[in-house]
């Protein structure tokens, strides 16, 4: 699998309804082996927008005011869908499973 | 070799956010290409994953032709007929350290 | 003492390398058309440059990364691939601009053909950027500009009536000319001011020179003292066509009539001075133009480039270039008017002026590239509002350009 296969793909919650698009695959270096691994933490959906926040996603970077607001407010409502909580991958969506969490989008660093 | 800080174990980061479209550079400082995609570990494809599954890895930082996809839409041709998609038509490269980013993989 | 001299010597070459083709005729043709009401608009265009050259250079100098490295970073494959192809044709026309403006400059000394001297130019250009120190040309080509001081100087030896140019400087549209030709021209010109290229060469050659946090002071003194006094260069050009060819009503057709107020004025030895000026500064232009070329495909590549490393080091950067200059080379020899590209580039590059500007207030924000480096309220204020003037221009350009039929 590539990260292509996941990007931008619809999102469906356990009843078939689309909630949003893939916009980003979030990772995690584990330390166990050297050099490290990084393994997918989950998900992180946008409901609204598939284009790029031009990096206004993360929460240090808030200025110019103008263009932060304007991004920030195009891509309002993006969430962080755990690993464990997607059912099934294929090359237009991906399906979660009952009961599957939204966890805070915000910037991981 | 130490690890430079931005590998150190437990960072979380984004992947298009942070690693997609960084530069490359070899152990000497020379910049190599750009990361255009990510190969990551196989799961099951269009069927049901078990509950328990691990989540998959990253194995390679991708360059070459699998950048044309991400411009212009559509995807490599498959490795096999099966349900996993391979990545061997994008050539992988495994660079020993981006610019500020992790990159170690494997 | 050196350091005194060091910075001296950024400061001359900002000032000398400020003016291309693109400055010389558009500056020439406003000023024979609509006088000194379009002053106004270089002033807003050497403002603008300064403060986002400022920061791309603070950039450049703080996180290592050149525009083009950013502009991927940032705007992703897709979205950054479309605007590598916008930029690199547009930088494209420029460098066609510049390189007929090389051999223009050679026919107004010569009186031969520029036809002939089209593939020479675009050899001299190829041999200094392939063997040629970066800051020996860069040096070389900046102080030798100085020369075009001559337009400057012109104009008081033409004893002009000063209270009456004063009074042009208010603006206002000529009555003989449509709106839409005025406003076409304050796009050129801001345009000419402005030109994206100026900013890619501008950062990737911090990178060239290795540039720290500590060279901002340097960078800062070259930006806002040298891009001024080269503007001031660039209104004298205005200024002298409004004393001399705007009562005779004289067209700019070629280099000879960009030059007619200055030989007016000075004689042989100002039209010397100002032959070597204009033609180190279109030379110059078109080394820039051309490095710019193989900047931006190879930032966004990932490629290796730079004139600090050996040619064989860079080999793709290199062929990029010599593409290019092939290129602009073939485009020139089917006999287009190099003047009518010049008046065409920097009408595109208005239009391309965002796909450049918008990533670099972006990423001058950005704490995880810049540090404590980020811009301050003035610059982000400035910077906003440089890029409502920006869109106002890119947007407005192509249906000015059919209005007034590209300023006819």
């Amino acid at each position: 699998m590539i990260l292509s296969d996941l990007m931008r793909n619809d999102v469906l919650d356990p009843s078939g309804d689309r909630i949003g698009r893939v916009i980003d695959i979030r990772l995690r270096l584990e330390g166990v082996q050297d050099p490290s691994v990084a393994r997918v933490v989950g998900l992180v959906v946008s409901p609204r927008s598939a284009a790029s926040f031009l990096g206004y996603e993360r929460s240090d970077l808030t200025r110019p005011v103008l263009l932060a607001g304007l991004l920030r407010w195009m891509h309002r409502g993006s969430f962080l869908v755990p690993w464990s909580d997607v059912l099934r991958i294929d090359s237009r969506e991906v399906r979660l499973r009952p009961g599957y969490r939204r966890e805070s989008a915000a910037d991981p660093a | 070799m130490s690890k430079s800080p931005s590998v150190r174990a437990g960072r979380v980061f984004d992947a298009r956010l942070q690693l997609l479209d960084r530069q490359v550079l070899d152990p000497d400082g020379m910049p190599v290409t750009a990361v255009a995609g990510l190969e990551l570990s196989d799961v099951p494809w269009g069927e049901d994953l078990p509950a328990d599954a691990e989540a998959p890895v990253v194995t390679a930082l991708l360059t070459g032709p699998v950048l044309g996809t991400r411009v212009f839409g559509g995807r490599l041709p498959r490795r096999d007929g099966s349900g996993s998609r391979g990545a061997t038509s994008g050539r992988s490269a495994r660079p020993s350290r981006s610019r500020d980013q992790p990159t170690r993989t494997r | 003492m050196s350091k005194l001299f060091a910075l001296a010597l950024g400061i001359l070459t900002a000032i000398g390398g400020f003016v291309d083709i693109g400055d010389l005729v558009t500056n020439a043709v406003v000023g024979s058309r609509f006088g000194l009401g379009l002053v106004w608009v270089t002033i807003l265009g050497v403002v603008g440059i300064c403060v986002y050259a400022n920061m791309a250079g603070r950039v450049a100098a703080v996180s290592g990364r050149a525009t083009f490295e950013i502009i991927r970073e940032r705007l992703g494959a897709r979205a950054g691939m479309a605007n590598l192809v916008a930029s690199f044709l547009i930088n494209l026309l420029t460098m066609c601009a510049e390189i007929g403006g090389v051999a223009l400059v050679f026919q107004l000394v010569t009186g031969i053909s520029p036809l002939l001297w089209i593939p020479l130019a675009g050899f001299g250009v190829w041999i200094v950027v392939w063997r040629a120190k970066f800051s020996a040309l860069e040096n070389a080509t900046g102080l030798l500009g100085l020369g075009l001081i001559a337009f400057s100087v012109a104009i008081f030896l033409l004893h002009p009536n000063w209270g009456q140019l004063g009074e042009q400087l208010i603006p206002r549209i000529p009555v003989t000319e449509d709106p839409s030709t005025y406003w076409y021209y304050a796009v050129g010109l801001f345009g000419a001011a402005m030109t994206p290229y100026e900013v890619f060469f501008f950062s990737s050659g911090g990178i060239e020179e290795k540039w720290t946090a500590k060279s901002i002071g340097t960078m800062r003194a070259n930006v806002f003292v040298g891009f001024p006094l080269g503007g001031i260069l660039s209104i004298s050009i205005a200024v002298c066509a409004t004393i001399v060819l705007l009562p005779q009503a004289i067209a700019v057709t070629s280099l000879s009539q960009v030059a007619l107020p200055v030989i007016q004025a000075g004689g042989t030895i100002a039209f010397a001075f100002l032959v070597v000026g204009m033609a180190a500064a279109v030379f110059g232009a078109a080394l820039e133009t051309t490095l710019s070329s193989g900047y931006t495909i190879a930032q966004y590549f990932g490629w290796s480039w730079g004139k600090f490393r050996r040619p064989a080091k860079a080999a793709r950067f290199h062929l990029v270039m010599l593409a290019g200059l092939i290129i602009a080379v073939i485009v020139l020899m089917t006999g287009v008017d190099p003047i009518a590209v010049t008046e065409f580039s920097v009408v595109f590059s208005a239009i391309a002026l965002p796909l450049t500007y918008i990533p670099i207030l972006i990423v001058s924000n950005d704490r995880g590239y810049m540090g404590r480096f980020v811009n301050g309220r003035v610059s982000n204020a400035l910077g906003i509002v440089f890029l409502v003037v920006i869109l106002v221009a890119s947007i407005a350009a192509i249906p000015l350009m059919i209005i007034s039929g590209a300023g006819q």
